[in-house]
């Protein structure tokens, strides 16, 4: 790279613009000051040294770029691996990035995450590993001084991660908390939904994980990812610093040069589809603000009007002086922010990005200036002026380029890796030179379409000055943002044949027998149950309450609980239901109370009760916990779904195992019954271990039982 | 024009993220740095900095003003904040296509506005009519300016040349501009930021304002983080300024007039409290002569006037919660002495080692081993340095963990370096059996120790206990780690300068920036249990929490 011959037409070109600026005639309109003169008679900019960078590619393919600088005693390295989110499989959104992270996270077998957390800390260095959409990342920062030490923990990241599942669930814990917290913040949401109306809300490009997609994920995903991914052949690394380059190159091809090729396959990179044309809308409540996004799919580096469109970027609305700031907030103060940005894409189409946030009052206001704004720019040529200082703009900050040797070097690299002209920078200025108003004006009409935009508000519709409707760019579509509950993962149970029917009920009989028989459970009128409930994962620790549980006629329930904050008492009828508790007394609403009475159809009582009117589906015998059951597959024609688990020795229930609602959402309930002991001529359970989803979560010790007590209407009535 | 000037819970967050994530690198003989910075005084009090780089021909200058949020008074918070956003407008040059008379009607405009609020500060007495007729002849005499006005002039000229980077943040402290320039625009730099001082013309100040409240609609009312910030810190104190939000409250952006704004920049800005740094392709010849030529003229103002209220003594916890449709967050502020302050070094290792880095006692704890908190850490600075300031904690919990438990996990994780009274403890005049069977000492701290530890762990004969104290291992890491820190903040131009400002007027002498590592150096384990056993107390803290709005519970 020759610096004196940038610097050159950096010069000529400046002066060049200057003769055209006093020329126009649209100059003439302001009076010329003093820093006016300060601009003309400013010396050319000085000529520099533009630092040597070395590319090397070693046998197995890896490619590294090296520059020395010795201004400061430290190393930096950064490797962009061909890789990224885009390459996830639907079902397991939220994997590449999850190998990002606990590369780093998990460490290597040599070097423990944990372990490396302090030994890096404690000499100021970083080693981090991240993941985009279009590709992978690792970064390595030192002391000079330390690099020999850092170097092997960097390589054993990148080719030996251990992924342990220790740092795997801790990935995916937060990952989910960012699910859940997705949708506090307005400007979070429309930064995300924006982006699927670009692309399409299933491109890989955009695709949010959610909380399915990361719980499909696997150890076994990780390493096979890494392994697919992660070869020297698909990365490039940059290398800048205080170094003598032979020297280093060396130690890098120790560390990386055994690295076998993958010759991994690429699938092709997904078809782009242009955005839909469409008017949407997410309701917020607490703001005052909406979050006004818009436009389509916009360029990738290799388009013909990317200089056009960059110097256009600058005046449309790019900078603080550009046509969109001076009018939304300048001029009609109704906003801090507003833009309009062509994206020039690496790797594929970037957005061309339109956006402001605006008081509610004036939102379709706002909305109204900037499609005003974009069309304009469709139809007439920008100014003489605009074009004059958007092109000095590009030019004149064009030195910042070089502004420091790593920064030269990888650009250079990031050229490479996507495929980019090398010699962009070298034609930058005589093209950026060469644009025209009727440049700009093609451009605009190729690449610029108002009535092509996806448009969304995020806010307070109540509040808004007119509908959306108004604009005529179609009725606003609502969208949904509540996020999807984790699915129960339901088994795929064999369909149901007559013998396997008929073999159910009879081991469901058998069992009610075993249990005391159909007679003595019709004896059963009411119960008093007393019992201690140990919830196990409490934050406090396992925290047991005691119970008092009443039923009577199956149709009337209460329920007294003791525990440290004060006594509950939850009540429920067959029409109304009601809570007491210190914080108050609640009456249940009547979904909530259907809810409750439904969950009680899996208790095992009501299940014998009803077994005539179930269907009874045999699955054939199975081991729970070493024990040998028969296992009974109960249905009806709601969504009762109940696995009952029967001992084949004393053909009593060992267990049972249904969907249950979870604190977190569904979750799969084992409950484990024994320690039988006969009231009245039938077993109880005097042991329930209730277990969520494969965890012990709580324990109920049962400790007396009342068969038929006496149970007055008041205990079953409204708390004072 | 604020790009992270509101100190917002965003920024914090952000900081903290970024400070957990990025360790910075370090440069050895950075000592020489402090002999190449050279010094501009001039005569009206304005000091200039200037380090020499010659690499590129760039340069990043830095702009301080020793004027925040806290000089404000009650009524006119803000007003530093839209002084920033005035100091981009242009000046009597630059902006207006006929100054002599975009003057006469600004002050025009200045007289009604004059007329219209009194008339509005008497509220339902208010004359409705009189305040239609003034609005009115108010917005012709402000079509009458905007047809004078060259809007965005300033920004526009910066950005023709090869301005990179401009912007401008206030914070409770200062005023703080600044921008990157290609280094054969020395002397256009020179006039054009000594003009803006000089001869600052306060137009477009009421559509300003507008913009003003989008930007605070935007950081503080219509984000769960920026009410729950904005509660905190006015929570936080109850008699000095740092409590006031830095934006400005609402009704305080939509009262304060033109003239409030000059009353407020005649009041305070002024060459004596300035300071300017410039690092890259500059020479010290040329920079004095652009100072003495442009600079000079800077008219000297008044110098710092400190604020004389200190915060009172804290008496018990403070705390609010506000009910948001967000998951919940945790904001917890022990109030700490300034940066001035002996102890100031201690209160910065304490942050560091509690709650900064993957190796934190946070994040170690509650991140990694419990995974109840998705982020927990802590820092100093909060809300500036000047006065004294707050050690702030951040939790955030992580999914189906409770803000409370996830609270009192925080103060669990600061209760094991702090010392507590020991239950076993024995005066020794009671002590009749001199060959006591505790055991010795803590190792780790009696090696550092100066002999005066007063607090030893479970076991030991001490009036005080630590269960979990700090190491030397870990104060020796965050030394390492201050020095990379601190040297990597060195390295770019802009930073640099920054850098070289802050120290000045912070600490009245930018050499100090230089021995804040000798500050660090000197910090004890005994330091460090001592500063806990003051400030992590309940009495001392101001607790802030976003809870998820439960809408059965009304």
């Amino acid at each position: 790279m020759n610096a004196k011959y940038y610097v050159r037409i950096l010069g000529s070109l400046l002066a060049l613009l200057l003769l055209l600026g006093v020329m126009t005639p649209d100059a003439a309109f302001a009076k010329k000051n003093r820093f006016d003169k300060l601009v003309e008679n400013a010396p050319e900019l000085r000529d520099f040294q533009i630092p040597d960078v070395t590319r090397m590619e070693m046998a197995n393919g890896m490619i590294v770029y090296l520059v020395e600088d010795h201004d400061l005693p430290l190393v930096n390295i950064s490797v962009m691996i061909r890789t990224g989110s885009m390459y996830d499989n639907p079902g397991k959104v939220g994997l590449a990035d999850m190998v990002g992270t606990v590369m780093r996270t998990g460490g290597t077998s040599a070097y423990p995450g944990d372990e490396l957390d302090i030994l890096l800390e404690n000499l100021g260095a970083g080693v981090e590993t991240g993941m985009n959409a279009t590709s992978g990342n690792a970064n390595l920062n030192c002391l000079t001084e330390n690099f020999d030490q850092i170097l092997p923990i960097f390589t054993d990241i990148l080719r030996r991660p251990a992924f342990p599942q220790e740092k795997i669930d801790l990935a995916k814990t937060q990952s989910k908390t960012g699910i859940s917290r997705r949708n506090d913040d307005p400007d979070g949401i429309a930064r995300r939904e924006i982006a699927k109306l670009y692309y399409g809300a299933d491109s890989p490009y955009v695709r949010t994980e959610e909380y399915d997609t990361i719980n499909a994920i696997e150890a076994a995903d990780l390493v096979a990812f890494h392994e697919y991914y992660y070869h020297p052949d698909n990365m490039i690394m940059v290398v800048g610093g205080d170094f003598d380059i032979a020297t280093m190159y060396a130690k890098l091809e120790a560390a990386f040069g055994d690295w076998p090729r993958g010759d991994t396959f690429f699938l092709a990179d997904p078809v782009l589809e242009e955005t839909e044309p469409s008017v949407n809308y997410i309701y917020k409540d607490d703001v005052n603000q909406s979050n006004v996004r818009m436009g389509h799919l916009g360029i990738k580096w290799d388009d013909q009007y990317v200089f056009p469109l960059q110097v256009l970027n600058s005046i449309l609305g790019g900078g603080m002086s550009s046509r969109l700031v001076t009018e939304v907030r300048t001029k009609n103060e109704l906003a801090y922010s507003a833009y309009a940005v062509m994206v020039v894409g690496n790797h594929h189409r970037m957005p061309f990005v339109v956006g402001t946030d605006t008081k509610s009052e004036t939102t379709v206001k706002a909305i109204e200036i900037i499609l005003r704004e974009l069309k304009k720019v469709r139809v007439e040529e920008v100014t003489s002026d605009e074009l004059r200082d958007a092109k000095s703009a590009l030019k004149n900050a064009f030195v910042f380029n070089f502004s420091s040797p790593y920064t030269i070097a990888r650009r250079k690299a990031q050229y490479e890796f996507w495929g980019r002209d090398t010699d962009y920078l070298d034609t930058y200025l005589e093209k950026v030179d060469a644009v025209t108003k009727a440049d700009i004006l093609a451009a605009a009409q190729a690449r610029i379409h108002p009535d092509q935009m996806a448009l969304l508000v995020v806010g307070r519709q109540e509040d808004f000055d007119k509908p959306l409707s108004s604009l005529g760019l179609g009725e606003p579509n609502e969208i949904d943002i509540t996020i999807p509950e984790p699915s129960f993962v339901e088994e795929v149970i064999p369909a149901a044949t007559e013998a396997s029917l008929s073999e159910g009920l009879s081991q469901m009989e058998a069992a009610l027998t075993a249990h005391g028989g159909a007679r003595n459970l019709g004896k059963i009128k009411s119960l008093q149950i007393a019992s201690d409930l140990t919830i196990q994962e409490t934050p406090m620790g396992p925290m047991t309450f005691s119970l008092i549980s009443r039923y009577r006629d199956g149709e009337y329930m209460r329920v007294d609980t003791n525990t440290p904050f004060g006594s509950m008492v939850q009540i429920m009828t067959p029409t109304q239901g009601w809570a007491q508790s210190p914080m108050g007394n609640e009456e249940m609403s009547a979904s909530d109370l259907a809810d409750a009475w439904k969950s009680e159809r899996t208790d095992l009582l009501n299940v014998f009760r009803n077994i005539a009117t179930y269907r009874c589906q045999a699955l054939g015998i199975q081991e729970l916990n070493g024990k040998e059951c028969d296992v009974v597959h109960v249905t009806d024609d709601t969504d009762l779904k109940i696995k009952v688990f029967i001992a084949t020795d004393t053909h009593r229930v060992y267990a049972m195992e249904y969907k249950d609602r979870g604190q977190m959402g569904p979750v799969l309930n084992l409950t484990v019954i024994g320690e039988f002991k006969a009231v009245s001529g039938f077993q109880f359970a005097r042991n329930k271990q209730i277990h969520h989803d494969g965890t012990l979560f709580a324990e109920l010790k049962v400790s007396d039982v009342q068969v038929n007590p006496q149970l007055n209407d008041d205990l079953f009535t409204a708390p004072e | 024009m604020t790009l992270f000037g509101e100190n917002g819970l965003r920024r914090i967050l952000t900081v903290a993220l970024l400070a957990l994530l990025v360790s910075a690198p370090a440069l050895a003989g950075y000592e020489d740095l402090e002999n190449e910075v050279k010094e501009i005084n001039l005569d009206n009090g304005l000091t200039i900095l200037l380090l020499e780089r010659h690499d590129v021909p760039v340069f990043s200058f830095w702009t301080y003003v020793n004027i925040g949020g806290v000089d404000e008074e009650i009524g006119k918070t803000g007003i530093a904040h839209m002084f920033e956003h005035m100091a981009f407008k242009g000046t009597q040059e630059l902006g207006t296509f006929n100054y002599k008379k975009e003057r006469k009607v600004l002050e025009q405009m200045d007289d009604v506005y004059e007329e219209i609020q009194a008339e509005q500060l008497k509220y339902e007495f208010a004359d409705r009519e009189l305040l239609a007729e003034l609005q009115a002849e108010f917005d012709a005499l402000q079509e009458e300016a905007d047809e004078l006005v060259d809007s965005n002039a300033f920004s526009r000229l910066v950005d023709s040349v090869g301005g990179v980077g401009m912007n401008a943040m206030t914070s409770s402290d200062a005023t703080q501009y600044f921008y990157s320039f290609p280094s054969n625009r020395l002397e256009l730099w020179a006039a054009l930021e000594s003009d803006r001082f000089i001869n600052p013309v306060l137009r477009e100040f009421y559509k300003e304002r507008n913009v003003i409240l989008e930007e605070r609609n935007m950081r503080s009312e219509s984000s769960p983080q920026g009410r729950l910030f904005e509660e905190w810190m006015c929570m936080a104190y109850i008699g000095h300024p740092y409590g006031q939000p830095t934006i400005g409250h609402r009704t305080d952006i939509e009262a304060y007039s033109r003239r409030d704004a000059l009353e407020f920049y005649e009041e305070h800005y002024g060459a004596r409290n300035m300071v300017i740094a410039v690092v890259g392709d500059v020479y010290y010849d040329e920079l004095r002569k652009m100072a003495g030529k442009y600079f000079a003229n800077i008219p000297p103002g008044p110098g710092p006037v400190p604020v004389r209220t200190v915060e009172p003594v804290q008496l018990g916890e403070r705390r609010v919660v506000i009910e948001e449709e967000a998951q919940p967050l945790m904001l917890i502020g022990y109030h700490m002495p300034d940066a001035r302050h002996p102890d100031a070094a201690v209160y910065d290792a304490l942050a560091d080692i509690l709650g900064q880095g993957r190796s934190s006692r946070l994040n170690t704890q509650l991140v990694k081993n419990t995974k109840q908190a998705a982020f927990a850490g802590g820092f100093t600075g909060l809300p500036g340095q000047r006065y004294a300031g707050l050690l702030t904690l951040i939790g955030v919990p992580n999914q189906d963990i409770l803000i409370e438990d996830l609270e009192s996990a925080i103060y669990d994780v600061i209760a094991e370096v702090t010392p507590r009274p020991n239950p076993d403890y024995t005066p020794e005049d009671e002590l009749t059996d001199v060959t006591s069977n505790t055991g010795s000492s803590r190792q780790s701290q009696t090696d550092a120790g100066d002999g005066t530890l007063t607090s030893g762990a479970a076991g030991d004969n001490s009036p005080f206990i630590v269960d979990r104290p700090i190491t030397q291992d870990e104060l020796d890491g965050y030394k390492i780690r201050a020095r990379a820190q601190f040297i990597g903040g060195l390295s770019g131009n802009g930073g640099m300068a920054g850098q070289l400002c802050t120290a000045h007027m912070v600490y009245g002498d930018w050499r100090e920036l230089f021995r804040q590592l000798d500050k660090i150096n000197a910090v004890t384990l005994d330091d460090l249990e001592r500063v806990a056993k003051e400030t992590f107390v309940k009495k001392n803290r101001t607790v802030g929490i976003i809870a998820t709005k439960d809408d059965s519970d009304r």
